[in-house]
């Protein structure tokens, strides 16, 4: 039923204008939709969206690459992988948020800290995802290929690698949401562009119109992001 | 089943030694980048060790970390009992369904912490605009997973307990209730992962207090060797109540399914 909806956003528009929440801390629907128009004809919105958007998907390919990378590393190689394996498993639940001050402390307020935080975030995902895949491939296909004559290097390129390729996918799925927050709030807590920034700046001259046309931007990157990469795995994963 | 020396061998070979190789290769590696870009394992120790010996620096630590702790579980315990609320009203209810879903679908995809600045706006700095946010996070997942959860309990099931004459009440708390529990909690580990990131970063972007506040307050500060120790705390902290929760909720799952 889309009257709940309706009735929800009749509300947004009516309650600020009959006063009964205050229109500066939260502005009726329509000033609202007003905002979110004049920002994208002034150019303002899609400036700070490409910022963003251009971060996350850097760092969201560059997170695949390394995450693919290494997580053959740890297949392949026995030391490397008692090595990092419990460091792994003591960060991986960490919020890599947390390293902001000291990702700014390395590499400055500019793009670089920014996107790296993010490849970071994303490289763990992707690289648990694609190692776990890795690791349960069905000792049979192993067998198959080696009695079928695969050396060391056709066994890597034709067997783990299109059978981890699934596991990778799935780590990509849930890197995309994490890599968006991490571009924001360092966005958020340093200037440099983007949503995040614009966000900070709004807040700050108690722009709550341009606040919300922002978090429905993000909404959009979100929903956007989504269904890009579940086309993606459709069109890698034909076989799925 | 191994014994408990053979354990803890196994332990020590396989978790401690790469850890204590890694914070040699840390040594090495702030020896060669110098102390003000990376403090070094042994610097960094010594600052925590210096703030935990002093018992006023110690009270200063411990106040932010229960902040922190305090906004994630207040947060977490509101958004769960929310979302169960709500899940279970969804999934009982198809006017409810119908009615909350294109209300909730849309919040699910906007990065949760960038709604700090809106609450901050609207409740002031300081807990609750935290925890509003944290409520919010947390309830979407709990929603989708206890909604999903008592959908996907076998309709045969339902009707045999009906058939046998299980009331209503019954029902709920003898079928459809243990068979979400297992997506009710993935739900929960997923709530409860969020619940620290929102906590982390709404304490680095608008907050007084916590230990994401902390740490960019060391960074500020030029204290680097404190900015890294937090970082070291907040890493350990965080992977104990990750696993206090994995094994607290294994365990709820394995009373379930024995009682079963």
């Amino acid at each position: 039923m889309a009257l709940a909806l309706a009735a929800v956003l009749a509300l947004w528009e009516l309650l600020p204008r009959a006063g009964a929440v205050n229109p500066v801390l939260f502005p009726p629907l329509s000033r609202v939709i007003a905002t979110f128009f004049e920002l994208i004809a002034q150019g303002a919105l899609a400036k700070a969206t490409v910022v963003t958007l251009y971060r996350t998907v850097v760092a969201l390919a560059a997170g695949f690459a390394a995450g693919v990378a290494f997580a053959a590393l740890m297949v392949s190689l026995h030391p490397v992988r008692w090595l990092f394996e419990p460091f792994f498993s003591l960060t991986y639940p960490m919020p890599k948020i947390a390293l902001i001050p000291i990702f700014v402390l390395w590499f400055g307020i500019g793009d670089l800290a920014k996107v790296l935080l993010a490849t970071l975030t994303a490289f763990y995902p992707i690289m648990l995802s694609t190692q776990a895949a890795a690791r349960g491939i069905r000792q049979s296909l192993h067998w198959s290929a080696q009695s079928l004559g695969a050396g060391h290097a056709a066994m890597i390129w034709k067997v783990v690698l299109p059978a981890s390729i699934p596991g990778a996918m799935t780590g990509l799925q849930v890197a995309a949401p994490l890599t968006i927050i991490v571009v924001v709030v360092s966005e958020m807590t340093s200037s440099g562009g983007g949503l995040g920034n614009m966000l900070t700046v709004a807040s700050r001259n108690f722009e709550m119109g341009v606040q919300f046309a922002v978090l429905f931007t993000l909404m959009l990157i979100g929903v956007g992001f989504d269904r890009l990469i579940v086309l993606v795995r459709k069109a890698v994963l034909r076989w799925e | 089943m191994p014994t408990a020396a053979a354990r803890a061998i196994k332990f020590v070979r396989d978790a401690v030694l790469p850890l204590a190789v890694l914070a040699g290769l840390w040594q090495l590696a702030s020896g060669f980048v110098g102390e003000e870009t990376l403090p070094s394992f042994t610097a960094v120790t010594r600052a925590l060790s210096m703030w935990a010996l002093s018992a006023e620096r110690l009270d200063l630590l411990g106040e932010n970390f229960l902040a922190t702790v305090f906004r994630i579980y207040a947060g977490l315990v509101l958004g769960t009992m929310l979302g169960l609320a709500i899940g279970f009203a969804m999934a009982r209810f198809s006017a409810v369904e119908d009615c909350l879903n294109p209300i909730l679908a849309p919040l699910y995809p906007i990065p949760k912490p960038a709604l700090v600045p809106l609450f901050v706006m609207w409740l002031g700095i300081g807990h609750a605009s935290v925890i509003a946010v944290i409520v919010i996070g947390t309830l979407l997942p709990i929603v989708v997973n206890t909604y999903r959860g008592i959908r996907a309990v076998p309709l045969n099931k339902i009707w045999s307990a009906r058939s046998l004459g299980a009331s209503e009440a019954r029902l709920w708390r003898a079928v459809l209730l243990p068979g979400a529990l297992p997506q009710i909690v993935n739900g929960f580990r997923i709530a409860h992962n969020l619940a620290v990131v929102i906590a982390i970063a709404a304490e680095l972007v608008a907050s007084q207090k916590g230990m994401g506040f902390l740490i960019g307050d060391f960074g500020a500060a030029g204290a680097y060797d404190m900015m890294f120790g937090m970082l070291v705390v907040v890493v350990l902290v965080v992977a104990a109540l990750d696993r206090a929760v994995v094994w607290g909720t294994e365990r709820m799952l394995h009373w379930h399914y024995a009682a079963r």
